[in-house]
C-alpha cells in the first residue's frame, strides 16, 4: 500500500474546492461565504451555518477584470474579480472582505457598482493595536454576527459559537501538530504539500478536514518517501494560493520547513486563551494576529524569529506578489531583522502570468549562496 | 505659441513664500522650544497640533514641492538602494530618500517629534509611518479610521473621536503641554471658517469664463492644508475669494477665450504641469473643479464638539467614502459647474486614487454620457513618463470633445 495517498488527498480537496463547496451547498442546501479567511472570523459564519471558504481567483490571464481593474492593482484581487466575471463563482452567496488594503477597498467598491445586487460585506480590520481599537473591533465582530443573522434568519447562540470555536481550535491544534513534524532533522512534508493542507482547511468544510487532517497525523511518521531538499527554508507573505510559487523554490533544492505566510501559519498558530465571552476570545485572536495590517514592525520579527528558531531555519524567502504594497513594504523592515540575525533572506517578487523559470534562476541563485 | 494670455491670480503667486515660510516655522519651533509633528495630509488633526504650539509638517506636501523643484531622482535613488519598490508610493520613496540622508530641498523637513497618521486613505499611511518611525526612532500615534461602506455613522465618529481625545493626551505628554480645549474649539472654528471660504472660492468657478484654474487652484490649495486651524489661513482664503469674486464681477477667465470645461480626478502630475496649460493654450480647455483640490473643504466642522468634528473630517474624504458617494458628488459638480469633460489622473504608484478611476469613466459614459479619459504616469516620479504619449491621448479626447 502506497504510504502517500493521504498527503495527494489534499492537494485533491483542494483542487476540487469549487466542486465539494457546491456539493456541500446542495447538500446542505445552506449558504457559501467567500472570505479572506486569516482576517474574517470565520467561527462567526460557521456559527450561523455556513460554508466560509477562502476566496481564490484566476492565476493566469485577466482580460475581463481588466476592464475594471488597473494593471498596478494586486493579481489576487484581479484574478477574484476575472472569476467572477467569468461566472464561475456562482455558488458564493456572500463575499466578506477584511478591509486589509488599497487593492480590496477597490475591488469592493468596483464590485458593487459591476453587480449592485452582490452581497458583498467588508469587516474592519484595525490599523493599530491600541485599547480602544480592540474594543472597536470586538463591535464590529458583533455587527457582524448581527449581519450574518439577519443573512441566515438563524439567531447565533453562544452555544452556536462555542462549537464553532471548539471546531476551529481543533482544526488549528492538528495543522500546528503537523507543522511540528516539521522540525524534525527530516520533514515528512514539503513546502508544498503543506502549503496543500492549509489551503485545502480553508476551502473545505473543517469537519471533513479534521478527519482527514487526524487521519495524516496517524499516518505520516510511516510515509516511506520523504521530500528531499538540502536547504531548510521559511517563506514570509500574504496569501499564496497558487502551490506554484512555492513548488519553485522546492524544485531548486530548498526545503521549505515553516512560513509566514496568510495561507499558512498565520492561519492557525495563535490559539485562543479562553472562550468565556465567545465574541471576545474571537475578536481578540484575529486583532491579535501580527500582520503588515496594524502590528507594529517588533510583533512581525518576533514571530519570524521564533519560527526561524523553532524550525532551524536556514533561510527566508519572501514570496511577494507584484504591487502587493503592504509586504513590499515591510520586507525593507523584517529582511534587515533577519539580517542582523544572520539569517540571509530574498525578496522573490512575482507577478502572473508565472515566469517560472526566471524566478527558478533567483531562487538557486540565494540557495547557492545559503550551502 | 499661446492663443491665450493666462491670469495667474496674485494669490496663488504668494504660495511660493508661505510654502518656504511654512518649512521655516519648524525650524523656529524647534528654536522656541516647540515640537514638531509630521502627519499625513488628508484632513490632519492640525487643529489639535496648533492649537498646542506643535507645528505640523506633511511629508505629502514635501514630496511635492521637491517634484516642482526638480530634485527627486537622487531622493529615489536612496530609497530604492534601501529596498523600497519602485511600484510604491512616489511621495513615500521620495520622502525616505530624504529621511534616509539624502540631500534634500529646503535642507530636508525639520525633524519631527512625534509622527501622526490618520489612516483614512490609503495602506501607504500605516506603512509608510511606520517606515519613518522606525528610521527616526519617533513616536508614532496612528489614527484608525474605518472605510464608509454606506453612511457615516455615530459609532464610527466615536471610535475616531476617542483616539483624537487619546491622541491629545499622547501630545501632552511629548510636549509637557496641557491641551486646552478652549484653544482646540477656536482652532477648528478658524479651520471650519477656512474651509468655507474654499469652498466659495471653489464654488466662483462655476461662472464662465472661470475666474481661477488647476494651476492656481493647486497652488492656492496650500494654506488648506498645511494650515488649517490658524488666522493666517483664514486670511488668506479671504483674500483669495476677494481677488475671485472681482474677476467674477469683471468677467474675466483664467484664459480669454473659454471653451471647454473641464473636470479633474486624481492628484496633479507635479513634474509636468504644463499638462494642464497645454489643454488651456491649444484648446481654450479650462478645469473648472479638482476633486483632489476639493478635498480639503467639503466637510464642515461644528467647534462646540470639536473632537467629533474632526472625526467626521477625517472619515469624510472622496477616498475613505463609497464609490456611490463619489459619483453622486461627481455628477452633482458637473451638473453645477457645466463641466464638458473629465480627465482623470491614475498615478501608478497611487492605488487609493486611481483604482476606480476606470470604473468611474464607464460609469459617466454609460450612465450620464459623460465623456471622459485616463491618463496614466506617476504623481511624482517622472522617469517613466512621457509627455508626447500623455499629449497624444488629450488630443484625441479634446477631439472627441470638439466633435460634440
Amino acid at each position: 500500500m502506497p504510504k502517500d495517498v493521504e498527503v495527494k488527498n489534499f492537494r485533491e480537496l483542494f483542487e476540487m474546492r469549487d466542486a465539494v463547496a457546491a456539493k456541500w451547498k446542495k447538500e446542505s442546501g445552506k449558504k457559501v461565504v467567500g472570505c479572506i479567511s486569516t482576517y474574517i472570523p470565520e467561527e462567526i459564519v460557521y456559527a450561523a451555518e455556513f460554508l466560509p471558504v477562502e476566496i481564490i481567483g484566476k492565476l493566469e490571464t485577466f482580460a475581463k477584470a481588466d476592464v475594471y481593474l488597473p494593471s498596478f492593482s494586486c493579481s489576487f484581487m484581479r484574478g477574484f474579480l476575472e472569476k467572477l466575471l467569468e461566472a464561475e463563482y456562482e455558488y458564493l452567496d456572500l463575499v466578506a472582505l477584511p478591509s486589509l488594503c488599497d487593492s480590496i477597498w477597490g475591488f469592493f467598491s468596483i464590485w458593487r457598482e459591476i453587480s449592485p445586487k452582490a452581497h458583498v460585506y467588508l469587516l474592519h480590520y484595525p490599523s493599530q493595536r491600541s485599547r480602544e481599537a480592540e474594543t472597536y473591533f470586538t463591535e464590529v465582530v458583533e455587527r457582524f454576527k448581527t449581519f450574518m443573522e439577519e443573512f441566515s434568519g438563524k439567531d447565533i447562540s453562544e452555544t452556536d459559537m462555542r462549537t464553532a470555536i471548539e471546531i476551529y481550535e481543533q482544526n488549528r491544534r492538528l495543522l500546528k501538530s503537523l507543522y511540528e513534524l516539521r522540525k524534525k532533522e527530516s520533514p515528512p512534508i514539503s513546502g508544498v504539500e503543506a502549503l496543500e493542507v492549509v489551503l485545502s482547511s480553508m476551502t473545505t468544510p473543517k469537519r471533513i478536514h479534521n478527519q482527514r487532517l487526524q487521519k495524516l497525523l496517524n499516518e505520516i511518521e510511516r510515509r516511506q518517501e520523504y521530500p528531499e531538499g538540502n536547504v531548510r527554508l521559511l517563506v514570509s507573505g500574504h496569501v499564496v494560493e497558487d502551490p506554484n510559487v512555492l513548488r519553485v523554490i522546492e524544485d531548486s533544492e530548498g526545503l521549505i520547513v515553516s512560513d509566514d505566510l496568510d495561507t499558512g501559519s498565520r492561519y492557525f498558530w495563535s490559539l485562543m486563551d479562553n472562550v468565556a465571552k465567545p465574541i471576545e476570545s474571537i475578536s481578540r485572536r484575529y486583532f491579535e494576529l501580527p500582520s503588515p495590517y496594524g502590528s507594529s514592525f517588533e510583533d512581525r520579527i518576533k514571530y519570524l524569529r521564533a519560527m526561524v528558531k523553532e524550525f532551524q531555519v536556514e533561510g527566508i524567502v519572501f514570496p511577494t506578489r507584484k504591487f502587493c504594497d503592504p509586504y513590499l513594504f515591510d520586507y525593507t523592515i523584517l529582511g534587515r531583522a533577519m539580517k542582523e540575525d544572520g539569517v540571509p533572506s530574498m525578496l522573490l517578487e512575482y507577478e502572473y502570468p508565472l515566469a517560472k523559470a526566471s524566478l527558478k534562476t533567483r531562487v538557486e541563485a540565494f540557495i547557492e549562496m545559503l550551502r | 505659441m499661446s492663443r491665450s494670455t493666462r491670469r495667474t491670480l496674485s494669490c496663488a503667486r504668494e504660495v511660493t513664500d508661505l510654502v518656504v515660510a511654512h518649512y521655516m516655522s519648524a525650524l523656529q519651533a524647534h528654536n522656541e522650544g516647540r515640537h514638531v509633528a509630521w502627519s499625513t495630509a488628508v484632513a490632519p488633526p492640525s487643529e489639535a497640533l496648533y492649537s498646542m504650539g506643535v507645528q505640523p509638517l506633511f511629508p505629502e506636501n514635501y514630496a511635492c514641492v521637491s517634484t516642482v523643484m526638480k530634485a527627486t531622482r537622487n531622493m529615489f535613488d536612496v530609497s530604492e538602494a534601501h529596498g523600497l519598490s519602485r511600484d510604491l508610493c512616489s511621495y513615500t520613496r521620495c520622502v525616505m530618500g530624504s529621511v534616509l540622508g539624502c540631500e534634500a530641498p529646503l535642507g530636508g523637513m525639520e525633524k519631527p517629534d512625534v509622527l501622526i497618521s490618520t489612516k483614512n486613505v490609503c495602506i501607504t499611511y500605516l506603512k509608510w509611518w511606520q517606515l519613518m518611525a522606525h528610521a527616526l526612532k519617533c513616536p508614532l500615534y496612528v489614527i484608525d479610521c474605518p472605510r464608509i461602506t454606506e453612511e457615516i455613522q455615530e459609532f464610527h465618529v466615536k471610535y475616531v473621536a476617542e483616539q483624537l481625545r487619546n491622541f491629545g493626551l499622547e501630545l501632552e505628554k511629548v510636549t509637557g503641554r496641557n491641551l486646552d480645549e478652549a484653544k482646540l474649539r477656536e482652532a477648528v472654528r478658524l479651520s471650519d471658517k477656512a474651509a468655507e471660504l474654499w469652498r466659495k472660492v471653489l464654488e466662483y468657478r462655476k461662472f464662465k469664463p472661470c475666474p481661477m484654474g488647476v494651476t492656481d487652484s493647486s497652488a492656492a490649495m496650500f494654506p488648506i492644508v498645511a494650515s488649517a486651524g490658524t488666522t493666517e489661513a483664514v486670511e488668506y482664503y479671504e483674500r483669495l475669494l476677494g481677488e475671485v469674486s472681482e474677476r467674477v464681477k469683471d468677467g474675466i477667465g483664467v484664459i480669454e477665450d473659454e471653451k471647454f470645461r473641464l473636470l479633474l480626478s486624481g492628484i496633479p502630475f507635479w513634474h509636468h504641469l504644463n499638462l494642464f496649460t497645454y489643454l488651456e493654450d491649444k484648446y481654450g480647455a479650462v478645469f473648472v473643479y479638482e476633486l483632489y483640490t476639493a478635498t480639503w473643504g467639503i466637510a464642515s466642522l461644528d467647534y462646540t464638539k470639536p473632537y467629533e468634528s474632526l472625526a467626521f473630517k477625517m472619515l469624510y474624504n472622496p477616498v475613505n467614502m463609497p464609490q456611490t458617494w463619489l459619483e453622486k458628488w461627481v455628477t452633482k459638480i458637473v451638473k453645477d459647474f457645466n463641466v464638458d469633460g473629465m480627465v482623470l489622473l491614475s498615478s501608478r504608484s497611487c492605488k487609493a486614487t486611481s483604482i476606480g478611476n476606470i470604473a468611474v469613466q464607464k460609469f459617466l459614459r454609460e450612465k450620464y454620457g459623460i465623456p471622459s479619459v485616463v491618463i496614466e504616469a506617476d504623481h511624482t516620479d517622472d522617469r517613466a513618463y512621457s509627455d508626447a504619449q500623455a499629449k497624444a491621448k488629450l488630443d484625441v479626447f479634446m477631439e472627441v470633445l470638439s466633435a460634440r
